[in-house]
């Protein structure tokens, strides 16, 4: 590991945990100091309300935050490597517009019980592994490797098909419905309670561990699928795994906060300007960014305009913009 | 020969008289339009314009009404049954037009978007009257300014004189004023905060400073925790709610999220049952047309402060 980007990796990972630290002693209420120090020293002082307000739903929130743009960040890298694409993201595949549609066909139209009995997670997680199987479905032939562009193309096809599907239920739902259904689109950490955390840790585990150990076969993916193959790197068994991996991950993320889009996308890039293409370098940081950047607009979604909340789209939309630019004028440069 | 002359130009005379009686000339949000005759086919298109029509009685000057946000209340419903449905929410133009209306009366701004029925102005150009409910018209009632209870009376007002029926609106108007004398009255000395919840299970949709909902809490003598945000309605954060510590949680109860299921999230939430107002049963509840500033307004503001009187 160079020394810069070993600087650039524990940067990132101080950074992340005072911005956790501050999404948890800043929020929609405003909690006065006595108070907060009360509550984070667990001292018999602190007011009940405040304390649930920290222990069950600041804490479990960032937390899950925190997971998830490591999620989405760590899914980025591994679709833009395997496909060989600088605009793929953990997305391409239709899985968002897959979850979309599934919840909100469910907030819309399923009746409340059946929708409280199954939840919208479940139901969610369940549309995005559709529209991955229906896309991977489109793109295998009998005979012949993965190609990376016809992949991509079947996502854009599957993904248009399942935004008709979600526009069809946001019109003809009831206003209120359709609003409730708008914030999950729009992607919100609102609801992510410590129930979330396991789930989310174990997925981000069984993912991030053998991505690690496969780093030097992401490493000779980059070179092409001839020299791959030539390097002992069996591509279409790692662009499987790494696919069923970025659904675990996205589906995962997309069963919590709904839609967040731009971490996958762009921190990858962010984490490549710092510290190279190498997986083994690339992959930690690209996964600090994603939690730290997450967990700073989550928190700036939390109090911009408390004691209103903003959808994480709205502030991740517009956080992306710039380095995304960025990133356009050095790789002009570089051409 | 003059026996027979006379009535005739009487008759000629009056018949002029009533074509030619002073056109009403009527002001809406966007801009007035004058009536040489009370419309005949008027159409509603939201369930507070539909009532004012009913409470006025005139179900037979209806040839349409469109989109109710829940049941219309018993004292109306022989009245409305007998009126054409147009569609379950906004009719498409063409059902409207089909429905050959001389009057297109709206509760809500959004009537008249442009995807659903089209400009008010379009409207008028065919010859056909709009009126907005006039605590829709955001022209005269901005977000952040409270709205007061006037944009209901203007409305019985202005619809009254609109069909010429305004010995009934006067009659109406003086039972609404007396009934509003009562409820102040009643809640002045009231020292409570309260929570409005409208629908949300993640982050809770409430009432925002200024709307008829706000109008609502003001009259019922209760303070809203969210009375600093601005707009009719809010979206705000659960910590907002548990932060504030509410005395009362009025629950507004609407077909697509009824009362009874809010209550029950709050009371099995690890959290929010541990609100005061939830562990002591403080709750209040008033159907969504209650916060509408329409025909059933004061019935809300009643409804709640016995509500509220019950709790103490």
């Amino acid at each position: 590991m160079q020394p810069s980007s070993s600087a650039a990796l524990s940067l990132g990972v101080a950074l992340l945990f005072l911005s956790m630290l501050a999404g948890i002693l800043w929020g929609t209420a405003e909690l006065s100091w006595a108070e907060r120090l009360h509550v984070l020293t667990r001292s018999d002082d602190a007011p009940r309300g405040v304390s649930l307000i920290i222990w069950q739903w600041r804490v479990p929130r960032v937390l899950a935050v925190a997971l998830i743009g490591a999620m989405l960040a760590l899914a980025g890298v591994l679709m833009q490597s395997t496909l060989r694409n600088p605009m793929a993201d953990p997305y391409i595949m239709g899985l968002s517009s897959g979850a979309s549609a599934a919840a909100v066909a469910a907030l819309i139209w399923l009746p409340e019980g059946v929708v409280q009995m199954i939840g919208v997670p479940v139901i969610s997680f369940l549309g995005a592994g559709v529209a991955f199987a229906m896309t991977l479905l489109l793109s295998v032939r009998r005979g012949h490797s993965l190609d990376p562009n016809i992949v991509i193309l079947a996502g854009v096809a599957i993904s248009l098909m399942f935004q008709s599907v979600t526009s069809f239920f946001l019109y003809i739902g009831d206003p209120h419905a359709s609003r409730s259904a708008l914030g999950w689109l729009m992607g919100s950490a609102a609801g992510a309670d410590w129930a979330d955390i396991p789930v989310l840790v174990a997925g981000f585990g069984l993912i991030a561990v053998p991505a690690f150990r496969y780093a030097p076969s992401l490493d000779a993916m980059l070179l092409g699928d001839q020299r791959a193959l030539a390097l002992g790197v069996r591509v279409d068994r790692l662009r499987v795994l790494v696919f069923t991996g970025t659904v675990l991950l996205t589906g995962l993320a997309v069963s919590v906060a709904g839609i967040v889009g731009f971490v996958g996308l762009i921190l990858p890039h962010l984490a490549r300007l710092l510290a190279g293409a190498r997986h083994r370098v690339l992959l930690p940081l690209a996964t600090v960014l994603g939690a730290l950047t997450l967990v700073i607009v989550d928190l700036l979604c939390r109090t911009l305009l408390a004691p209103e909340e903003l959808p994480l789209g709205v502030l991740m939309a517009l956080f992306a913009a710039p380095p995304f630019i960025l990133i356009l004028r050095r790789a002009r440069r570089a051409v | 020969m003059r026996q027979f002359l006379l009535p005739l130009a009487a008759a000629v005379l009056g018949q002029l008289g009533v074509v030619h009686a002073a056109p009403v000339e009527i002001a809406s949000c966007y801009g007035s339009f004058s009536y040489d005759t009370a419309p005949a086919r008027a159409v509603t298109l939201n369930q507070q314009a539909t009532e004012i029509m009913l409470a006025l009685g005139l179900e037979d000057r209806l040839a349409g009404t469109a989109y109710l946000d829940d049941r219309m209340p018993l004292q109306w419903q022989s009245a409305y049954q007998r009126i054409p449905v147009l569609a379950e929410k906004y009719p498409a133009r063409e059902v409207v037009l089909a429905s050959e209306p001389d009057f297109l009366f709206a509760g809500f701004a959004s009537a008249f978007d442009k995807s659903n029925l089209g400009s008010a102005a379009e409207w008028q150009a065919l010859g056909i009257g709009t009126y907005l409910s006039d605590a829709a018209c955001s022209l005269h009632h901005p977000g952040d300014v409270p709205l007061t209870v006037q944009p209901l009376l203007t409305d019985i007002e202005t619809i009254g004189r609109l069909f010429r029926v305004e010995d009934r609106a006067k009659a109406l108007l003086a039972n609404l004023s007396a009934r509003l004398e009562a409820v102040a009255d009643a809640g002045s000395d009231r020292d409570m905060t309260a929570f409005f919840y409208s629908n949300g299970k993640t982050s809770p949709y409430t009432i925002g400073c200024c709307g008829s909902p706000a109008l609502l809490a003001r009259s019922a003598g209760l303070s809203s925790i969210t009375e600093d945000i601005n707009g009719a309605w809010a979206e705000v954060g659960w910590e907002t709610v548990m932060a504030r510590n509410p005395d009362v949680i009025v629950l507004i109860d609407a077909t697509w999220s009824s009362a009874a299921e809010k209550r029950a999230h709050m009371e099995a939430d690890p959290v929010l049952s541990q609100l005061d107002a939830v562990r002591n049963g403080r709750f209040a509840t008033v159907s969504f047309s209650n916060t509408v500033l329409g025909a059933r307004f004061l019935e809300g503001v009643e409804r709640l402060n016995a509500e509220l009187e019950a709790l103490d």
